[in-house]
C-alpha cells in the first residue's frame, strides 16, 4: 500500500497548516525519519518527517499552500510498488487552484505526473512475472469516494442528488446533511455549459481528444507475449472508461456498453474497472448502460456519433500504431462539462499508460 | 412540590417497602446502630429491629452469599455494599449464583436481591473507593442495573427494584447524595427500561447516565447560548435500556454523544453508540461520540482527579464540533 502523508496536527487547536517548502523531489528515496517538509503553523515552522520509508511518488500540493490537517500532501510508495493515479480530494485540489489560480485549471500539479510513470514503468520491468492482471479487484483509487455523512448519503440517494456535482460545484467534504440544500438550488456551473437550448431536442455536446497509443499497444503485446494472456483491447477501454467515469461521482454500479464496428457486435460489461480485464463480467441484457463506447479502431473512421444517445457516449478511433482518437458526446442533463472534460482527459491519460491503471 | 435529597429518597423508599412487605430486610456494613456514613438508613433499625436491619463484619463475600441464599428461599434482601468498588469482593456470589439461578434451576429458583451501592470520583477517595463499576454488572446477563440520577429516579427505581424478583444492581452517585429534587408525596415506582427526556432539543442527542445526567444538562444550556438545540437523555436503567427513546431522538437530530463515568474503554458508552451506529446509521449525520472516564486509576491528587472525569465543557465542546459539519475522525 502506498503510505499517504497527511499534514499533521502541530499545535492543539491547529486546523490548518501552511506547507512552506518541499524538502524531497518526486523520484528521491526517503526514510521514514527524512525531513520532508517544512509546514508553518501560528506558532513554529517545523520540519516533518516523512513518516515511511519508499520512494516518493507523488507530491500533491505545492509550495505556499494552507492545508487542512489530516489532508493528504504526498505519496511513499514502497520498493517495487507503483501508484495508482492520484485524484486529489477535493478540498486540496480546490486549494492547490486557488494558490495558482491563473494556471490553467488542470488536474494538480501535472508536471510531476510523469515522473511517477516513468517510475511505475521501470520498477514494473523488475517484476518477475509481468503478467500485468491486478492481483485483485482494483479498487477504486483512494481519495476518490467522496466523503459524506450516512444520513447525507442516504438522503442524496432518496432525492436523486449526484454527490459528485456537489462536489464539482465547491462544496467542500465532507458532505452533511445542510449542504444537500444547496443541490436543489441550481449551481452555476463553473464550466462552459452549452449554449442552452430547450434540453429535449437538443444536440449531444461534445468533446475531443488525441492521445498516444505506443503504451497501449505494446503493453496487449507484452500481456499476450510475455503473459500469455490475450485481452481484448476493447474491454481494456470499457474499464478505463468505467474508472474516468467513476471518478465524477456516478454510480456504484457501472455498466458499459460496448459496440465494436469491425465486429458488429455489442457486449455490456458490469464495473469492468473492477474485474480482470482476462475474466470480465458481463452485465444483465437489459442492464442500461452508464455509457456506451464506439469502437472505431482498425477503420479509418475517425468519429461517429449517434444522434439522439440518451446516455454518454465514447467513439474510439485510431490506434495501432496511430494516435486514438476519442469522441465523448453527452446531454448536458447527464453530465456537466467539467465532468465530461474531466472524464475524457482522464480515459486519455489510462491509454496513455494502461499499466499504471491496472497496477 | 416537595423537594428532598436523594438520602432521604432512599430513607423514604427502605422504609415504604419494608412497612409494605416484611420479607424485605437490609444487611450491610454500618446500616444499623453504627450509622451509615451517608446516613440514608437513618430510623430504619429503631423502627424494624435488628432482626431486618443487619449490621453485618467487614466481610462482604460472606453476608452477600447469605443474602443470595435468603433470597433463593423467599426473602428480598437490600444488601448496601458501602463502595461500589466492592464490588470486586462479591463477584461470585453476584454474577455466578444470583444472576445464573433463576436460569439453571429451570425458573424454579428466583433471587429478588437488590445491591445497593454507589460510583463516582472527584470525592478525593483514592483509586480504590472511586470507580463507576456499573458496566461490569451490565455485561453479567441475568443482573439488571439501575443508575437513578436525582431524588425522583432514586425512590421510584428503589420501589421498583426492590419489587423486582430479579437480582438488581443499584447505583448512586456518591457525590450526588445531597442533592434535591422534586419527589410526589405519595407512593410511585419507575418503570425499568423507560428512559427520561430531560429536555428536547433538535441537533444533537446527549445521553447521559447517572451522575452525567447533570453534566449534559449544564453542556446543554452551554450550547443553548450558541444556537446549538441539545436533547438530553437519562436512561434510568441500562440493563434494561430503553433503546427506542434514544434511537427516535438521534433519528431526530442525527448526531449524538454518549457520556458516562464508567471508563471510556469497554464501556457504557461503547455500548450504547454501538447500539445507534447499528440501528440508526443512515440517520448519523456525524459520528457518534463516546465521553468515558479516561482510563487510568482514579489519582488521589484532587487537580488530576478531576480531569480523569466528562465535563460539561468537554461535552459542549465535542458536540459543537460535531455540528459544525468539520471532517473528523479521517485519519
Amino acid at each position: 500500500m502506498p503510505f499517504e502523508v497527511r499534514m499533521p496536527q502541530l499545535g492543539m487547536a491547529q486546523e490548518s497548516g501552511r506547507l512552506v517548502a518541499w524538502l524531497k523531489a518526486v523520484g528521491d528515496r526517503v526514510t521514514s525519519d527524512d525531513p520532508l517538509m517544512e509546514v508553518e503553523t501560528d506558532k513554529t515552522t517545523v520540519e516533518v518527517p516523512a513518516g515511511a520509508d519508499g520512494v516518493l511518488a507523488e507530491l500533491r500540493v505545492v509550495e505556499d499552500t494552507d492545508v487542512a490537517v489530516g489532508d493528504v500532501v504526498a505519496v511513499i510508495a514502497a520498493e517495487g510498488e507503483t501508484v495508482s493515479p492520484s485524484a486529489p480530494a477535493a478540498p486540496v485540489e480546490v486549494e492547490v487552484l486557488e494558490a495558482a489560480e491563473t494556471a490553467p485549471a488542470e488536474t494538480a500539479l501535472p508536471s510531476e505526473a510523469p515522473a511517477v510513470e516513468r517510475d511505475a514503468a521501470t520498477e514494473v520491468v523488475d517484476v518477475p512475472a509481468p503478467v500485468p492482471t491486478t492481483s485483485k479487484a482494483a479498487p477504486p483509487p483512494r481519495g476518490t469516494r467522496i466523503l459524506s455523512s450516512p444520513k447525507a448519503r442516504r438522503l442524496a440517494l432518496e432525492q436523486g442528488v449526484d454527490l459528485g456535482s456537489l462536489v464539482a460545484s465547491g462544496v467542500p467534504e465532507p458532505i452533511h446533511v445542510r449542504d444537500l440544500a444547496r443541490a436543489s438550488v441550481p449551481v452555476p456551473s463553473p464550466g462552459p455549459e452549452p449554449v442552452a437550448a430547450p434540453s429535449s431536442v437538443t444536440a449531444p455536446s461534445l468533446v475531443t481528444a488525441c492521445c498516444d497509443s505506443s503504451a497501449f499497444d505494446s503493453f496487449l503485446t507484452r500481456a499476450s507475449d510475455e503473459g500469455g494472456l490475450v485481452i481484448e483491447p476493447h474491454i481494456l477501454v470499457a474499464g478505463f472508461a468505467a474508472a474516468a467515469l467513476r471518478l465524477t461521482g456516478a454510480a456504484d454500479q457501472i455498466v458499459v456498453s460496448v459496440e465494436t464496428a469491425t465486429k458488429g457486435r455489442r457486449i455490456s460489461y458490469l464495473d469492468p474497472d473492477l474485474s480482470r480485464p482476462s475474466s470480465p463480467r458481463l452485465a444483465a441484457e437489459d442492464a442500461l448502460p452508464s455509457i456506451q463506447i464506439l469502437d472505431l479502431t482498425g477503420t479509418r473512421i475517425t468519429s461517429a456519433i449517434p444522434a439522439g444517445a440518451s446516455v454518454p457516449t465514447v467513439s474510439i478511433a485510431g490506434g495501432g500504431g496511430h494516435a486514438f482518437s476519442l469522441t465523448l458526446a453527452f446531454a448536458g442533463t447527464v453530465l456537466t462539462m467539467d465532468d465530461a472534460i474531466g472524464l475524457l482527459e482522464n480515459l486519455a491519460e489510462r491509454l496513455e499508460a494502461p499499466l499504471r491503471s491496472l497496477v | 412540590m416537595r423537594e428532598i435529597t436523594i438520602s432521604k429518597a432512599i430513607n423514604e423508599a427502605m422504609f415504604e417497602e419494608m412497612r409494605r412487605d416484611e420479607t424485605v430486610f437490609l444487611m450491610g456494613e454500618d446500616v444499623a446502630e453504627a450509622g451509615h456514613p451517608f446516613k440514608f438508613y437513618d430510623g430504619l433499625v429503631e423502627e424494624f429491629g435488628t432482626t431486618r436491619v443487619i449490621d453485618t463484619p467487614i466481610a462482604e463475600p460472606g453476608y452477600m452469599g447469605i443474602a443470595v441464599g435468603s433470597a433463593m428461599t423467599g426473602m428480598r434482601p437490600v444488601v448496601d455494599l458501602m463502595f461500589g468498588d466492592f464490588l470486586y469482593l462479591v463477584m461470585d456470589q453476584l454474577c455466578n449464583q444470583a444472576a445464573k439461578t433463576h436460569y439453571m434451576s429451570g425458573g424454579k429458583l428466583s433471587v429478588p436481591l437488590v445491591v445497593h451501592t454507589n460510583l463516582g470520583a472527584t470525592r478525593r477517595s483514592a483509586a480504590q473507593h472511586s470507580q463507576s463499576l456499573h458496566a461490569l454488572v451490565a455485561h453479567i446477563p441475568g443482573l439488571k442495573v439501575a443508575l437513578p440520577s436525582s431524588a425522583y429516579e432514586t425512590k421510584g427505581l428503589m420501589k421498583t427494584a426492590i419489587r423486582d424478583n430479579n437480582p438488581v444492581v443499584v447505583f448512586h452517585d456518591k457525590m450526588a447524595y445531597q442533592e434535591k429534587a422534586h419527589v410526589p408525596e405519595e407512593e410511585y415506582l419507575l418503570p425499568f427500561g423507560q428512559a427520561n427526556v430531560l429536555r428536547e432539543g433538535s441537533d444533537v442527542t446527549l445521553i447521559g447516565t447517572s451522575s452525567m445526567v447533570r453534566v449534559c444538562e449544564r453542556a446543554a444550556d452551554m450550547l443553548a447560548a450558541d444556537g446549538i438545540s441539545a436533547e438530553v437523555i437519562d436512561p434510568r436503567t441500562i440493563v434494561p435500556l430503553d433503546e427506542e427513546t434514544i434511537l427516535a431522538s438521534v433519528r431526530k437530530t442525527s448526531r449524538a454523544i454518549v457520556v458516562d463515568e464508567g471508563h471510556q474503554s469497554f464501556g457504557v458508552t461503547a455500548e450504547i453508540a454501538s447500539r445507534i451506529n447499528e440501528k440508526a446509521f443512515y440517520h448519523l449525520d456525524a459520528p457518534v461520540i463516546r465521553l468515558g472516564a479516561m482510563d487510568v486509576p482514579v489519582p488521589f491528587s484532587p487537580v488530576l482527579e478531576d480531569k480523569t472525569v466528562p465535563s460539561s465543557e468537554g461535552v459542549a465542546e465535542k458536540a459543537r464540533l460535531i455540528c459544525s459539519g468539520k471532517l473528523i475522525h479521517a485519519l
